[in-house]
């Protein structure tokens, strides 16, 4: 399985970094939480990592020709974007893009559209035409797209913005069992206790910049979450996992 | 006030209107001494009776040979543009224009005081004489008239024809505009001895003829426009391969000309070639 | 219905409009003396009719109205906005912009590519300043005033150029170039149209997939290996080369790319990449149907063809700005 390795990735918006000189090096089994303020260069940095963005420094992704890279990393952008009344089987296959041989679709294809569709809890929805369906809806239909994708490696920016708990729950847990299956999964979020539960590692940026990159407990330090996010969090280790929640702001 | 101001001019503009219907009635005035003529047809009719000095200036379309039969002529007056402006500018006592002149322009010139007379197309060949009567009546010279008027009927019972089975012609010009019963150049064709096909596709007056009935009456002559300059999608229709495979069989082909738009002793001279055509056909 | 037996029932009516467009006309033939004369005439009156004036028309309105509903469909599924339609945004009045100054200039004349040259050329600048102004999502508001300011000035400058003619009868032409007409077009406009509107169909065609990949938007598509940088040269050459074509032989018709997608979209699910092919045929059909229907309505009349689809597609169009207004 691959994963995903930057060396001194840079990013500047005229001539202020948005990124600034990032390397990391991201394995296979690995469910990845890229945390940091607004701002702090989340997506830009998963942008820059697919090189959907000019960025000086290299990125094991974004070297690659666009046909390849798509068979190797899927991407989820924040931006949920469905243009046109499609169904939510149509929505999901496009997902195969990669894949579709000059044909057409293959059983392959069908069958990982059926599975991804299945992974989401989303089979009775599969007719169904997706611009008509609720927001959080329209969100896990186009994680399944990312899913039939079968790639390797799948970035996420805030996929679970806007869902439910339980979906919430749900998607982090599914890509906790992606990254079990052996593919690495980084996805930027905000909710700090799901990624302090899911997450095997917290790579925490700030002003373009890498804090802190390890195990969970490791990155949320007292101190960390003061200088970077501004609050203080209640931590705990118990019976069902560890509980993380942001208790006040300290600046 | 205004509303005198209003009636007034209105009044003025009705007497213009009655005093040219009433004119047959009347012994001449006196003549006109300034004339100013803005319609193709009235300049001819105009340069053909006008005295020395008596008319001002004609239209610019005069100077064209492919509209006018007397460009040379033309050329010897200032041309005007029809617009009420410049016209007004030459102090015409009398202007004449064709009923198709811009009625924005003519509406002006009458609230400006000036007499306007309208000639409406020739339709017929007996329309020249009247043409040339109610003309030389306008600008005071009946005689010269009354002499056109011989000449032209004496010349045209000289060149007329029966057309019972003279050629078959068809008149075809930009747009695939033909012209029928009713109309001058339908008069020309059938003085110089041929018949217009206009009548077996059931088309009276001016029209668009779709190609497709053109080609399939297959006349002996097309008879088409005169081509001007530039480019336009109107006569591009001229150089269609249909038409040309229909014309590569015709060994004539003639165009119209200045002589066949106005109702002028002119015509005549349409009518000669035309009839010069016919015998070429005609001859084995 | 299935979009294999969609295409098929598409290409079956193109079929069809096809022949009622062969055997309609003011000559009056029977349609067994148009067909007789049609397959196995020899340079008789009915031959000339078939073959050179009714047949050129026939092929032009199935050529002309595929790129139209074709441009109309890649446009829409680029810019991700169901309003994008070529003569709707000013590409196709500049396309005649292009054609008049080729024309007029006698460049046409030196050289007949001239004249579906200029009008791609004038098309792709038109295409070109859109994008440039809409940006590649395409805001509904910025296209349509985009489109609006450059209609009235390509079509400001079209008159400019016919009235400047040497030509007394090019002034009255503007009415063809903003309205469009098949009216008595022969095997040259054929010849001077195919080479680019094949060109355009070609660019334009395989671009299913990248279109499809779009309706996640740029970044997923980009993300999906979808070049969108190639896929915008290829859309924007690709509508300009088939509506410059179009426009330089049967001027601008309007709305046959706005209407087509509107009513197929639904019957190929809502995919831009399938509403392509469809679009194309049923572009064929409208313009057929309305060539066919402006000869039977004022048979005597040359009514333009624009005329009937904007009476149309107009009113659409409003229900579509309605729409898109509600959605917002």
């Amino acid at each position: 399985m691959t994963g995903l390795t930057l060396s001194h990735i840079t990013v500047r918006r005229g001539p202020c970094p948005v990124v600034d000189d990032l390397s990391l090096a991201l394995g296979p089994g690995e469910c990845v939480g890229l945390i940091g303020p607004n701002g702090a260069g989340k997506t830009t940095l998963l942008r820059a990592a697919l090189g959907l963005l000019p960025h000086a420094g290299t990125s094991s992704l974004a070297r690659l020709a666009p046909a390849r890279r798509a068979r190797i990393a899927a991407w989820l952008p924040q931006m949920r974007e469905i243009a046109w009344p499609v169904s939510v089987a149509t929505l999901v296959a496009l997902g195969r893009t990669p894949h579709l041989a000059a044909g057409g679709p293959s059983d392959a294809d069908r069958q990982a559209v059926a599975a991804a569709l299945d992974r989401m809890e989303l089979s009775g929805f599969a007719p169904r035409i997706a611009t008509r369906l609720s927001g959080g809806e329209q969100a896990r239909v186009l994680i399944a797209r990312a899913l039939a994708q079968e790639a390797p490696i799948l970035l996420a920016d805030e996929p679970i913005a806007g869902l439910d708990p339980a979906h919430q729950i749900s998607t982090m847990a599914l890509f906790a069992d992606l990254a079990r299956e052996g593919r690495l999964v980084v996805t930027a979020l905000h909710d700090l206790g799901l990624a302090a539960r899911y997450c095997t590692r917290l790579v925490m940026l700030d002003r373009g910049r890498l804090v802190a990159d390890g195990a969970p407990k490791d990155v949320l330090t007292e101190a960390n979450l003061a200088h970077v996010f501004g609050v203080r969090a209640y931590q705990a280790d118990t019976p069902d996992g560890p509980v993380f929640q942001p208790v006040e702001v300290v600046r | 006030m205004s509303v005198f101001g209003r009636t007034s001019r209105r009044m003025r503009a009705l007497a213009a209107a009655l005093a040219f219907g009433l004119c047959a009635a009347q012994p001449a005035t006196a003549a006109p001494q300034r004339v100013v003529s803005v319609n193709l047809c009235t300049d001819q009719l105009a340069m053909l009776l006008a005295d020395e000095g008596q008319l001002v200036s004609v239209s610019f379309l005069s100077g064209d040979p492919r509209l006018s039969a007397m460009p040379a002529r033309a050329r010897d007056y200032p041309a005007n543009r029809g617009q009420a402006e410049e016209v007004f500018l030459m102090r015409p006592d009398l202007v004449l224009a064709g009923t198709y002149t811009a009625q924005a322009s003519v509406a002006m010139l009458r609230r400006l005081g000036i007499e306007v007379v309208e000639f409406a197309p020739a339709r017929a060949l007996s329309d020249v004489p009247a043409y040339l009567e109610r003309m030389g009546r306008l600008l005071g010279r009946e005689e010269k008239a009354g002499r056109l008027i011989a000449e032209f009927e004496a010349g045209l019972a000289a060149l007329r024809r029966a057309p019972e089975d003279g050629p078959r012609a068809a008149l075809y010009s930009a747009n695939g505009y033909t012209t029928g019963q009713g109309t001058l150049s339908d008069d020309i064709l059938s003085a110089a001895g041929l018949r217009n096909i206009a009548a077996e596709v059931g088309r009276a007056g001016g029209g668009p003829l779709p190609l497709e009935l053109l080609v399939t009456a297959a006349p002996d002559l097309v008879i088409t426009g005169a081509r001007y300059p530039g480019a336009s999608r109107a006569e591009a229709l001229l150089d269609h391969p249909a038409l040309a495979a229909l014309m590569a069989d015709l060994p004539l082909r003639p165009e119209t000309g200045g002589d066949w738009v106005c109702g002028t002793p002119h015509v005549l001279k349409a009518i000669a070639a035309l009839s010069a055509l016919g015998d070429a056909l005609e001859a084995p | 219905m299935s979009f294999r037996a969609l295409l098929w029932a598409l290409g079956l009516l193109v079929a069809a409009l096809f022949a009622a467009s062969l055997l309609i006309g003011p000559a009056g033939l029977s349609p067994s003396d148009s067909l007789a004369a049609l397959i196995a005439g020899r340079g008789e009156a009915a031959a000339l009719v078939m073959r050179e004036i009714r047949l050129p028309r026939a092929i032009l309105g199935a050529l002309v109205g595929a790129s139209l509903g074709l441009s109309g469909a890649a446009l829409q599924g680029y810019l991700r906005n169901p309003l994008a339609e070529p003569g709707l945004i000013g590409v196709s009045s500049s396309a005649a912009l292009g054609a008049v100054i080729a024309l007029q200039t006698g460049l046409a004349g030196a050289f007949a590519l001239a004249l579906p040259l200029m009008a791609l050329a004038g098309a792709l600048i038109a295409v070109l300043i859109l994008l440039g102004l809409a940006g590649p999502r395409g805001g509904a508001l910025t296209l349509i005033l985009a489109g609006i300011a450059l209609s009235a000035l390509a079509g400001a400058l079209t008159s400019l150029v016919l009235n400047l003619s040497p030509n007394p009868y090019a002034a009255a032409e503007i009415v063809f170039w903003m309205m469009g007409s098949l009216t008595d077009r022969s095997f040259t406009h054929v010849w001077l149209a195919l080479p680019l509107t094949l060109i355009g169909w070609a660019l334009i065609l395989p671009l299913v997939r990248g279109l499809d990949a779009l309706t996640l938007g740029e970044d997923a598509a980009a993300a999906l290996g979808v070049r969108l940088a190639r896929l915008r040269v290829t859309l924007v050459v690709g509508v300009a080369a088939c509506v410059g074509a179009g426009v330089a032989v049967a001027g601008a018709i309007g709305f046959v790319g706005l209407i087509v997608p509107h009513l197929l979209r639904p019957l190929v699910g809502a995919r831009p990449g399938r509403l392509l092919p469809a679009s194309a045929l049923g572009g064929a059909a409208l313009l057929l149907a309305a060539d066919i229907a402006v000869r039977l309505i004022v048979p005597e009349r040359d009514l333009k063809l624009g005329v009937l689809t904007a009476i149309v597609g107009a009113p659409l169009f409003l229900h579509l700005i309605y729409k898109t207004r509600a959605a917002q």
